[in-house]
């Protein structure tokens, strides 16, 4: 149990700097995860947290005491890793005890804190097994049970179900975010999945280019990106990002132009370069030919996925996407008229990329 | 380009049976995709269309000629790996040239046809660089390129995309589309990934277990699963398949979800139909998550559920019910206010639903005889 603050952190490599600046408060008993693309620097912060690294500057506290140069130890945090690190031969149970083993734990206590630990993560029938008996899920669940046995100071999963199938991910997804609201434990994830990290976390952290972008609740990040490289990381298929000119009271888009009320226009006006940036689900898309405004939208892609596609349109030199429900009779080629309300704008600084509205 | 038929394929690796009599016929020109988990017998499978693996039993054959002994390099096929296998001490240029030169073409044309594939790559810019200053995402691109550039018979993908990030991928899905349309190639692309396979494919050959599970376009596999596996393995997220007990009534038959479910579904014709087939007491009762209408009214085919969880993500609701035992996913619109405890009540869309019978766990509500495609064409 505890808050942990990442304050102003710096790591940097033979000159290169892999973390800048990083600050980061996570909550006690939250569920943060840390999101980013390859190589934006999240195993960096992993790594910084657990203390297999020191910070060349900035400061880790935990309560309000510093840490920044404690070893591991110390620091008592609990971790999952992608490639599970169990030992083969040692069965489910033992694999679970051992953090508990190790510490010399009494045998009542660790009989009644895996008891509880494999109930919540429905592993008790097979406790039994050696890990070349179980399935990837099964191993998964082990892995995770091991981390969760022993008390710590909070617990650290890195890309902790990238391994998994597809509808297995779905699942563990779940049961972890019902784990941590049961046990009540703070839970650092890592991840380089979008909407993993949005669907398990109630604050996220992203992470570009070694510097921390945005953190808030994930419904927030989505709604109301900081900037446009993370209205670009967050969401699929990826947010559209258009040019626009503002013309006395008239703003247009490649898509037609866009009824935004006085007040936001006035800020609009005052910011000098603005780009326009438009989820998919947001383009309306209507058979017929546009408005006289722009230039003709033309199919150019259909990516039919079963549930829903993804139509590319282009208009003039622009590529705009957008999303429609199922099998759309639509065609390559085909001529369509594009809608977007103003309230599914976001506008950004053409210069520092920054949200204005 | 050339078809590529696959008879009665068996392969086996000792006591292990990778692939089990499989056919299947990848018809000229086309993009068909190898779908299934690891382990399915995918990989295996595009290694004996390769040549890198013989079959146990059973012939492949490239239009018509028998190849099931020829080695890898006289069957004119091209490859592109996970790993992407580049020269990285070579330039781009000479890359995308190697293969055209190993086949002696003029230096004429192989100028003209690596300046258009690096056009169409969007690589022209990195041309004269060394390939080990690309990124990992242009490295896969020049590895596509490289192989597409030779024109080969047969285009064989295993994952390509799947080291990529996720953004790049959408791209380079579209750029694969896009490839496929101009070189009009028969392509043959292993993946685990149903969106990719989706995405890319005229044709989806489902696996599982080395058995083909089905083999249909992606608008087949997804809305006429020829089985449970396939239903599941397709949409995500995955298919609700939930037991049900078939009950005659007066004006026709009911299902009741689960044992307690208090609403029964009155069925159409199509899916009363398919029960009067089977002769089945329960079945296994299909719909897909974004199918689910939230409504206010009474119907025939609407049933109480209580919200469990709601998970935001992006611009999508994942929420995940309960209707007496039976626990089951629906996907709705990120501006849909719905709260866990609430209880709501829901509509079927009986059109798009399925029901598969509990043993066999086939589709019962389908023609059985276009399953494996092979009639089909």
């Amino acid at each position: 149990m505890a808050r942990i603050v990442l304050d102003g952190v710096t790591k940097t490599y033979g000159g290169v700097p892999a973390l800048e600046n990083a600050n980061l408060v996570v909550e006690n008993a939250s569920f943060t995860s840390v999101f980013g693309p390859p190589g934006c620097g999240k195993s960096v912060l992993l790594r910084l947290l657990l203390g297999l690294e020191s910070v060349d500057s900035g400061r880790i506290l935990i309560d309000d005491v510093e840490v920044t140069r404690a070893q591991p130890k110390e620091r008592n945090f609990s971790m999952v890793f992608q490639n599970l690190a169990l030992f083969p031969h040692l069965n489910a149970r033992d694999n679970i005890a051992f953090p508990l083993v190790r510490r010399g734990t009494s045998q009542n206590v660790i009989d009644e804190r895996l008891d509880s630990v494999a109930g919540v993560l429905s592993i008790s029938h097979i406790l039994h097994k050696k890990p070349a008996a179980l399935s990837g899920g099964e191993r998964q669940r082990v892995a995770i049970g091991r981390a969760l046995v022993r008390d710590a100071t909070a617990y650290l999963m890195d890309e902790p179900i990238a391994a998994l199938d597809a509808r297995l991910r779905d699942v563990m997804r779940v049961e972890l975010k019902r784990l941590q609201s049961e046990f009540g434990h703070t839970f650092v994830y890592v991840t380089h999945d979008n909407e993993e990290a949005m669907s398990v976390a109630d604050r996220m952290a992203i992470l570009e280019r070694g510097r921390i972008r945005q953190i808030d609740k994930p419904d927030t990040i989505y709604a109301e990106p900081s900037t446009i490289s993370v209205a670009e990381l967050v969401g699929s298929p990826k947010i559209n990002i258009l040019p626009v000119k503002i013309d006395g009271t008239a703003i247009t888009a490649p898509f037609g132009s866009v009824d935004l009320e006085g007040s936001l226009l006035d800020k609009l006006k005052n910011t000098g370069g603005v780009v326009l940036g438009v989820r998919p689900e947001a383009v309306k898309l209507h058979s017929g030919n546009g408005n006289s405004e722009t230039g003709a939208a033309l199919i150019s892609d259909i990516e039919r996925l079963g549930g829903f596609s993804i139509v590319t349109m282009k208009v003039d030199e622009f590529e705009i996407r957008a999303l429609a429900d199922g099998d759309p009779t639509l065609a390559i080629g085909e001529e369509v008229s594009l809608r977007v309300d103003a309230a599914d704008c976001h506008f950004f600084g053409e210069a520092d990329g920054a949200r204005i509205i | 380009m050339a078809n590529v038929t696959l008879e009665n394929v068996t392969k086996n690796f000792g006591d292990f049976t990778a692939v089990d009599t499989l056919n299947l016929a990848v018809p000229d020109a086309e993009f068909v995709a190898l779908l299934g988990p690891s382990g399915c017998g995918k990989t295996t499978t595009m290694n004996m269309i390769a040549g890198i693996e013989a079959p146990s039993i059973g012939s492949v054959s490239f239009d018509g000629v028998d190849v099931t002994q020829t080695p890898v390099q006289k069957r004119g096929v091209g490859f592109v790996f996970q790993n992407y296998a580049i020269f990285t001490h070579m330039t781009v240029r000479k890359n995308l040239s190697f293969g055209l030169e190993v086949a002696g073409r003029p230096a004429k044309e192989i100028h003209r046809k690596v300046e258009e594939m690096a056009e169409f790559m969007a690589l022209t810019h990195r041309l004269d660089q060394p390939s080990a200053s690309l990124s990992v995402n242009e490295l896969q691109k020049l590895a596509i390129g490289r192989s597409a550039i030779v024109e080969p018979k047969i285009f064989l993908l295993d994952e390509p995309l799947s080291n990529l990030d996720a953004a790049f991928r959408e791209r380079m899905r579209s750029d694969l589309r896009q490839l496929q349309r101009d070189l009009k190639q028969t392509m043959v692309y292993v993946t685990h990934d149903q969106i990719e396979a989706m995405s890319l494919a005229d044709r989806v050959a489902v696996m599982n277990k080395g058995q083909l599970q089905q083999f249909g376009s992606p608008a087949q596999v997804y809305s006429e699963p020829a089985n449970v596996f396939v239903a599941r393995f397709i949409g995500a997220p995955s298919m609700n398949i939930v037991r049900a007990s078939i009950q005659h009534g007066t004006s026709g038959h009911e299902a009741r979800l689960g044992d307690l479910a208090a609403d029964a579904i009155m069925l159409d014709e199509r899916l009363s139909g398919a029960c009067d087939r089977s002769d089945a007491l329960d079945v296994l009762f299909g719909f897909r998550p974004e199918t689910i209408e939230i409504t206010d009214e009474n119907g025939p085919t609407t049933f109480g559920a209580e919200v469990m969880l709601v998970e935001t993500v992006g611009r999508r609701k994942i929420v995940h019910f309960k209707t007496g035992l039976i626990d089951f996913l629906g996907v709705f619109d990120r501006s849909l206010s719905i709260r866990a405890g609430e209880a709501v009540k829901l509509k079927l869309d009986l059109d798009k639903c399925h029901l598969f019978d509990v043993k066999s766990e086939r589709c019962l509500t389908l023609d059985q005889g276009g399953v494996d495609g092979q009639n089909r064409s």
